[in-house]
């Protein structure tokens, strides 16, 4: 019996799709199960900066704490109102504080999370350029190497900024206080050693 | 010219056949050429595309096995190693005090000292560990980076496959033009062979031409039908 022509050609192009979808689900597959496996690395990045920041964090409340308590005793103020304010506000800016820490942490994870995702999506979209051989590996090399500008140099670190800030104004508002009185007193000691009186 | 003892019509149409047969195996031959070339096409492609999808999987497993753990250690020793030479260079100095200090002065620089040390150390490895996902995702958009353009070549070799299959698949579908013209001229002599038959019996004994159904007998009819009413 003879086969009908074209036979081989169209068992051949029906194979080779065959294969091709197969690959494609495959390594679909696989890009998943990778990014999946990945929540361990987003649960420590976040600690890590947590921690980061949080170290910062305990170092600004200690200095704050310290200026607050100077601050007050060199003005006067201690067991007043106004050191009762000075508190308040230390409270409130450490409480706050505490809060962007974790904002911080939990953001910063999110948006690891989020590039991993693009990642994925291009790896998705390499894995099916890469069993039919094209254009698409082109357009996720571009895609990738605009990345490459964006994927660090964001200072995590240091986003933290100045907590205590209100702090640290009152603290320098009282040393110039102080500073002023201090100068008055001198200029009058000095004032009265030479007055005719 | 007639075959002797052979029948024009059938010998006509005998050779007509066998044009047109060497016309259909020809051009079968064609497109069987045709259909194994691009069936090779096929085939080559599908090995580059097998290339290509095992270059992708490769890239997979590396990620799979990614971690930032490499990059913190890099850091944390980059870290390190600034922290001593800076603390070389300046021997010390932050706790300087001078003239005669008290025990408690001394013990309390000491403390002081190795606590910096502690602490260096922990801002080192704190760094260390937020800096190295994002350097891990560098290292990765490289990888893949470096997979797409593997990628993009086993491409450009797909391309000029493609072109090549198609030229070569183009060429085996011609058909052989000398059968062509064998077929083509069979085919028309037979026909021309084969409508020369009425005009000359000689020679055949084929039961069309000769006996009382033949065409000669219907000849002869004729003629005395018409000799019968001429007189």
């Amino acid at each position: 019996m003879c086969m009908p022509d074209g036979d081989k050609a169209t068992k051949r192009a029906e194979q080779a799709e065959a294969a091709r979808q197969a690959q494609i689900s495959g390594n679909v597959q696989a890009i998943n199960r990778a990014f999946a496996g990945r929540e361990p690395q987003y649960a420590q990045f976040s600690q890590a900066l947590r921690d980061r920041l949080n170290t910062q964090f305990n170092q600004q409340r200690a200095l704050a704490t310290r200026q607050n308590k100077f601050a007050l005793a060199k003005a006067g103020l201690t067991g007043g109102s106004a050191a009762v304010d000075a508190g308040r506000r230390l409270s409130r800016e450490a409480q706050e504080g505490a809060i962007n820490v974790e904002r911080q942490a939990q953001g910063a994870a999110a948006d690891l999370r989020s590039r991993d995702e693009q990642t994925r999506q291009q790896m998705i979209a390499l894995a099916q350029s890469g069993t039919d051989v094209g254009n698409p590996g082109q357009q996720t090399a571009n895609m990738l190497s605009a990345n490459l500008g964006s994927a660090q140099n964001i200072d995590l670190a240091n986003r933290l900024g100045d907590v205590f800030g209100g702090t640290a104004t009152a603290y320098r508002n009282a040393m110039d206080a102080a500073a002023r009185r201090r100068g008055l007193t001198e200029a009058q000691t000095y004032a009265r050693a030479f007055s005719r009186g | 010219m007639c075959v002797p003892g052979l029948d024009p019509v059938t010998v006509g149409t005998v050779m007509s056949g066998l044009g047109g047969v060497a016309q259909l195996v020809n051009s079968q031959r064609a497109l069987r050429n045709q259909d194994r070339e691009v069936a090779r096409g096929i085939a080559a492609r599908s090995l580059l595309q097998r290339e290509a999808g095992d270059r992708v999987r490769r890239q997979i497993q590396e990620f799979s096995a990614s971690s930032p753990e490499a990059e913190r250690r890099q850091q944390n020793d980059a870290f390190i190693a600034a922290l001593r030479k800076a603390k070389a260079a300046d021997g010390g100095a932050d706790f300087d005090a001078t003239g005669a200090v008290s025990d408690r002065f001394t013990a309390d620089v000491g403390q002081a000292r190795a606590n910096a040390v502690t602490e260096g150390r922990n801002l080192s490895g704190q760094l260390a560990a937020v800096d190295a996902p994002g350097l891990q995702r560098q290292r990765e958009a490289r990888g893949i980076a470096d997979t797409a353009t593997d990628i993009n070549m086993i491409g450009d070799r797909a391309n000029s496959l493609d072109f090549l299959t198609q030229l070569r698949a183009a060429q085996a579908g011609r058909t052989n033009p000398w059968v062509d013209a064998l077929g083509t001229g069979l085919q028309a002599f037979g026909q021309t062979y084969a409508m020369r038959a009425p005009k000359d019996f000689n020679g055949l004994s084929n039961s069309i031409v000769q006996g009382e159904g033949g065409i000669l007998a219907k000849r002869d009819r004729w003629k005395q039908y018409l000799d019968t009413v001429k007189r």
